[in-house]
């Protein structure tokens, strides 16, 4: 074990742990994309016109628009017209009253997955332990929200809590208030794909004053083949109230390539908090970068009241692509944005992330932590921007990004764009890149510590800044998933 | 003429002239009357040959400028010094009007002084050749300080094994300024430092853009940029650290400060890097920011005026990248009066 | 003509948001050729006070007038006031690379000078005058090309703001802890300079926490702040009974 080397430790192969497939009835369109398929989803949902003719306005965008060339990304072009948009296991037709009525299949898939659904059940059957977290699940499978957890308690704080698909029949106003208010059709290629089939994903309210009483979450989960997910998520923190939800997302291992196209919007009002934590988990493609998901996200906040804070926090080691920059817009007076980020590639994947910052209010702060993790021959790039307009008086940023390398033929990449058009700004970005280094591993094992632990305990220091950021839940998590993703990653 | 969008064909081309407009260069090669006394050269010796036979390869130029490619096709000839040994005197280099491109050839072992003066009264793309032979040395100190009319210079280096280029930059902006220095390591154990000094003043516009490629392993490039925007100036500055696949043991430091001295000032700032090896040493950092408050105060305390104690705070930070052969002539030219 | 008079000082500081009151009524006087002490537990308003007679921004003057030389400097620039003969030693003074020491000495004299309606020493004399200051607090002469404060030490810098000081002979120099950090030597080399420094017409307000220093430099008198105001005065002894007794014996 003392003489194997960094180089030697990469060499092995990581398993992937979600890898499986689930096999149950699902009701799946043809692939293509038309009109009709719009349509078509628009009515599976039973939607109000007035939404219908929303898809319908962003599809007739979305041809006139073409995907973005400019990341730091090498992929085979993407047939659009080759994917089918909806796929739901067909049980869920009628939807499910209770767990009772879940397909057992599905619920078995959801224990091998970890998620705690069964924390329902405690509250269902068993007595309820008062040290037990509270986190409410909303879960996805393939397009159609199964089952949301502790509606109830939720419903006394009176936080909504639902699949969008719900929200847009029971809360009509605030999703036409707010649904693209954030992230306009126009705004980009897949932003406008998702408008035009977004299928399902969380839509939360929190009123005035509310702090939220437990921890939001949601899984999501891509299984049939040639099924793009399309998930929109719409958040929307009313006047002094506080949220903190959690997106956690697995895929079973396939060989094609599958197109993950997500928008989630965030919308804090003026004294209002919400943060969002991510572990993401995609499968990313074996080591010779064949399968895996293409993972093109936009999620963007904006901070739209007076001293609005939101904050990303994001742990990326999936995808065979990600492309995904979440972003703040500092709109209210010093209102604070926040992103802290771990993105781990191996193998062949390849990442393009970062997250833009847009101080347009008075006295706004922002803060970026970005940590890069490559190895093996993947391609890691943070982008970040940091724009002060001319209204941005006293605007702060603080941007620390680092890059770790594990071997010779991974890359890690840096390219930050500031624009200041106002002179009383003060921005500070610092960068560095670094390795693994063999006296640091020699330290650990010469403590008795082997390799590969030795390196995930190096990694977790590195990463420590973003750890911080992390519900607890997440943390420990994020710390396992980091461990598993580089057996054999290392080097 | 060639449509720019033809010419800036790469979304990475058109990215790096984003700040200025391409468009505004490619015509200063259409408009010029060049003569070849428009570069006034003491202390070497010059020709003036036919860019196809100064053995630069046009289709490499064209994928690291494609507007300096274009550039030499229109102007058809270059003027050539060959440096050898270790010249005691500087070689001093005044620019006046629109010049021929330049190639400077140092010979394996040589070193000396380059003095450059950009002096163009009119609109004028100045643009320069270095290649360095192993072990060879160069102090580049260049000052060009026209505040008006439109403005290229553009300097190509090339470093052998263990060659040594140090470039003491001072620069003011103009109705356009833009300057990039792309330098190449071809051989392994070189080193090149750029240090720059520049200033916008009203309605100014500069846009800096320095290129490192560590092509070659142990080659170290120092990047030290600081920039003072006064009142509705606008400055740019785009710094590129690339490390190469098999350059293994390379470090690459990159420092870049804007100052803010006025109201309404634009501010851009794009460190990169771009890194394929894991044996480096490599870190950026820039900033954008106003004078200190506390040493504001500081000096206020002790009776300074307000405005004297900002013209001193400039000065001070200024002070810390005008450097070189040329520095005396830099300070007067650059720093503000009180 | 008293150097500096205030009378029922109160004033607030603005921090995270919210305003809180740091001087509450606070009252002073020092005459010519006086040698005072402030000494108080921490947050009880000793560098407000110095900051405020500074005029440092960021503090609000709610009521009280502060009287330097007989003249009120509530609505006064940094500058004014320094220019009017008052000197601030700070508690952490800043480091201003790029800006050397005998630039920024000669920046200081000259304004000072002109405020005055006085000629400009010449660089010669002036030099040679703070080269002479600077070796009796033993400070290196090469310190003096070095940007201001630049890799000092704690004591160089409190040390060089003693030479600050002496250079420009202020009517009024206001220490503020001062002695924090030093060891016994640079104690004394910076006592020295504080004794050398006063004379009949000038007058030093020492804000301190502990009493080592006042052995050193004997103060005219002595007072206690706690919670914003002036709670006790007395002379010498009184900070010997502090150091005995604690501040929990006064509050």
């Amino acid at each position: 074990m003392a003489n194997q080397s960094v180089q030697d430790i990469i060499d092995s192969e990581k398993v992937y742990e979600a890898g499986f497939i689930t096999d149950v009835e699902s009701e799946t369109l043809p692939p293509g994309l038309d009109e009709n398929v719009v349509r078509h989803i628009s009515k599976q949902k039973n939607e109000p016109e007035w939404l219908t003719d929303w898809r319908l306005r962003a599809f007739k965008s979305w041809q006139n628009m073409s995907p973005p060339a400019w990341g730091h990304i090498d992929h085979p072009e993407i047939d659009y017209q080759e994917i089918s948009y909806y796929s739901a296991p067909k049980s869920q037709l009628d939807g499910p009253k209770s767990l009772d009525e879940v397909d057992p299949e599905l619920l078995a898939t959801y224990e091998k997955l970890g998620i705690p659904l069964h924390e329902q059940a405690a509250l269902a059957g068993v007595v309820q332990d008062s040290k037990s977290n509270n986190v409410a699940v909303d879960v996805v499978f393939d397009s159609v929200s199964i089952t949301t957890t502790f509606k109830e308690k939720l419903a006394e704080a009176g936080v909504i809590f639902c699949p969008i698909s719900e929200a847009v029949q029971k809360h009509p106003e605030l999703v036409k208030k707010y649904l693209g208010k954030v992230i306009p059709q126009r705004d980009n290629f897949f932003a406008a794909l998702n408008s035009a089939v977004f299928t399902d994903g969380s839509f939360v309210y929190i009123p005035k004053g509310v702090r939220c009483p437990m921890e939001l979450s949601t899984y999501f989960r891509i299984n049939e083949r040639n099924t793009g997910q399309f998930e929109r998520t719409l958040i929307i923190a009313d006047e002094g109230s506080h949220v903190s939800y959690l997106e956690g997302c697995t895929a079973p291992m396939r060989d094609e390539n599958q197109l993950h196209a997500a928008v989630v919007e965030l919308v804090a009002l003026g004294d209002a908090e919400i943060k969002y934590s991510t572990v993401q988990n995609w499968y990313p493609g074996d080591a010779e970068g064949r399968g895996g998901i293409y993972n093109f996200v936009t999620k963007r906040g904006l901070c739209a009241g007076r001293k609005a804070k939101i904050s990303w926090t994001q742990i990326e080691t999936g995808s065979a692509i990600t492309w995904k920059y979440p972003s703040v817009i500092l709109k209210g007076d010093e209102s604070v944005g926040e992103f802290y980020s771990v993105a781990l590639t191996n193998n062949k994947q390849q990442a393009d992330t970062g997250t833009k910052m847009i101080h347009i209010g008075r006295d706004t702060k922002s803060t970026i932590i970005a940590k890069g993790i490559s190895a093996g021959k993947s391609d890691s790039t943070y982008r970040g921007l940091v724009r002060i307009s001319p209204t941005a008086s006293d605007a702060r940023n603080f941007t620390q990004c680092d890059s770790l390398l594990i071997g010779h033929e991974c890359g890690a990449h840096t390219f930050p764009y500031i624009e200041s058009k106002n002179s009383s700004c003060v921005v500070e970005h610092e960068a560095s890149t670094s390795k693994v280094s063999e006296d640091q591993l020699f330290v650990c094992q010469q403590r008795g510590i082997d390799a590969e632990k030795a390196v995930s305990i190096i990694v977790n220091g590195f990463c420590k800044d973003v750890f911080r950021e992390l519900p607890m839940e997440f943390a420990v998590e994020a710390g396992k998933l980091l461990e598993v993703s580089l057996e054999g990653a290392v080097g | 003429m060639e449509k720019t969008s033809l010419i800036l064909a790469t979304a990475d081309q058109r990215e790096r002239w984003k700040y200025t407009k391409g468009s505004d260069i490619l015509e200063l090669f259409l408009s010029a009357s060049v003569k070849q006394e428009n570069t006034v050269i003491t202390n070497a010796e010059c020709a003036s040959i036919h860019v196809g036979d100064s053995g630069l390869e046009i289709e490499k130029i064209r994928k690291q400028s494609p507007i300096a490619a274009f550039g030499l096709r229109k102007l058809g000839k270059i003027n050539k010094i060959q440096i050898d040994g270790n010249l005691a005197e500087p070689v001093t280099l005044t620019q006046r009007g629109q010049p021929l491109p330049l190639l400077i050839e140092i010979n394996d072992n040589a070193s000396c002084q380059l003095h450059e003066f950009v002096d163009c009264e009119e609109n004028a793309a100045v643009m320069t050749w270095i290649k360095m032979g192993e072990n060879s040395s160069l102090i580049h100190a260049r000052n060009s300080f026209r505040e008006t009319g439109k403005h290229w210079q553009v300097t190509f280096n090339e470093l052998e094994s263990g060659a040594s280029y140090t470039m003491h930059n001072h620069v003011k902006g103009s109705d356009t300024k833009r300057q990039d220095v792309l330098i190449n390591f071809t051989g392994s154990d070189s080193i090149a430092k750029v240090i720059s000094a520049g200033i916008v003043n009203k309605d100014r516009k500069l846009d800096l853009q320095v290129i490192c490629d560590h092509s070659t392993p142990r080659t170290t490039s120092y990047q030290r940029i600081d920039h003072v925007a006064f009142e509705n100036g606008s400055t740019t500055f785009n710094g590129r650290i690339h490390i190469l696949e098999h350059a293994s043991g390379c470090n690459a430091q990159l420092k870049n400060r804007s100052l803010a001295m006025g109201s309404e000032t634009t501010i851009n700032a794009k460190p990169e890097l771009e890194i394929y090896n894991d044996d480096v040493q490599c870190s950026h950092g820039s900033t954008i920011g106003q004078v200190d408050e506390t040493q504001l105060f500081y000096m206020r305390s002790r009776g300074i005026k307000e405005r004297e104690a900002h013209a001193i705070l400039c000065e001070g930070f200024l002070r810390e990248t005008i450097s070189g052969p040329l520095s005396a002539s830099a300070a007067s030219n650059l720093i503000p009066e009180r | 003509m008293s150097l500096l008079s205030i009378d029922n000082l109160s004033v607030n500081v603005e921090t995270s948001g919210e305003e809180r009151t740091v001087l509450n009524g606070l009252k002073l006087q020092i005459n010519p050729g006086e040698v005072h002490a402030i000494m108080g537990p921490n947050g009880s308003g000793k560098s407000t006070l110095a900051h405020v007679v500074a005029r440092k921004p960021g503090y609000s003057i709610q009521s009280g007038v502060i009287l330097l030389k007989n003249q009120p400097i509530n609505e006064m620039e940094p500058e004014e006031v320094a220019q009017l003969g008052l000197f601030l030693g700070f508690q952490y003074p800043v480091e201003i690379p790029g800006v050397s020491n005998m630039e920024f000495l000669k920046a200081s004299s000259d304004s000072v000078n002109k405020a005055r309606s006085k000629e400009p020493e010449s660089t010669t004399d002036f030099m040679k005058r703070v080269r002479s200051i600077a070796s009796s607090l033993d400070l290196d002469q090469e310190f003096l090309k070095r940007g201001v404060n630049e890799g000092f030490s704690g004591g160089e810098k409190k040390r060089n703001e003693i030479l600050q000081m002496l250079v420009l002979k202020p009517d009024l120099a206001v220490l503020d802890e001062t002695d924090s950090g030093l060891d016994i030597d640079a104690l004394k080399t910076v006592s020295n300079g504080v004794n050398a420094f006063r004379d009949s017409s000038n007058g030093v307000l020492l804000i301190t926490h502990y009493q080592r220093l006042l052995d050193y430099v004997v103060p005219d008198f002595v007072h206690v702040l706690s919670e914003g105001k002036i709670i006790q005065s007395g002379d010498k002894s009184l900070a010997l009974e502090l150091e005995s007794k604690g501040y929990a014996w006064l509050t």
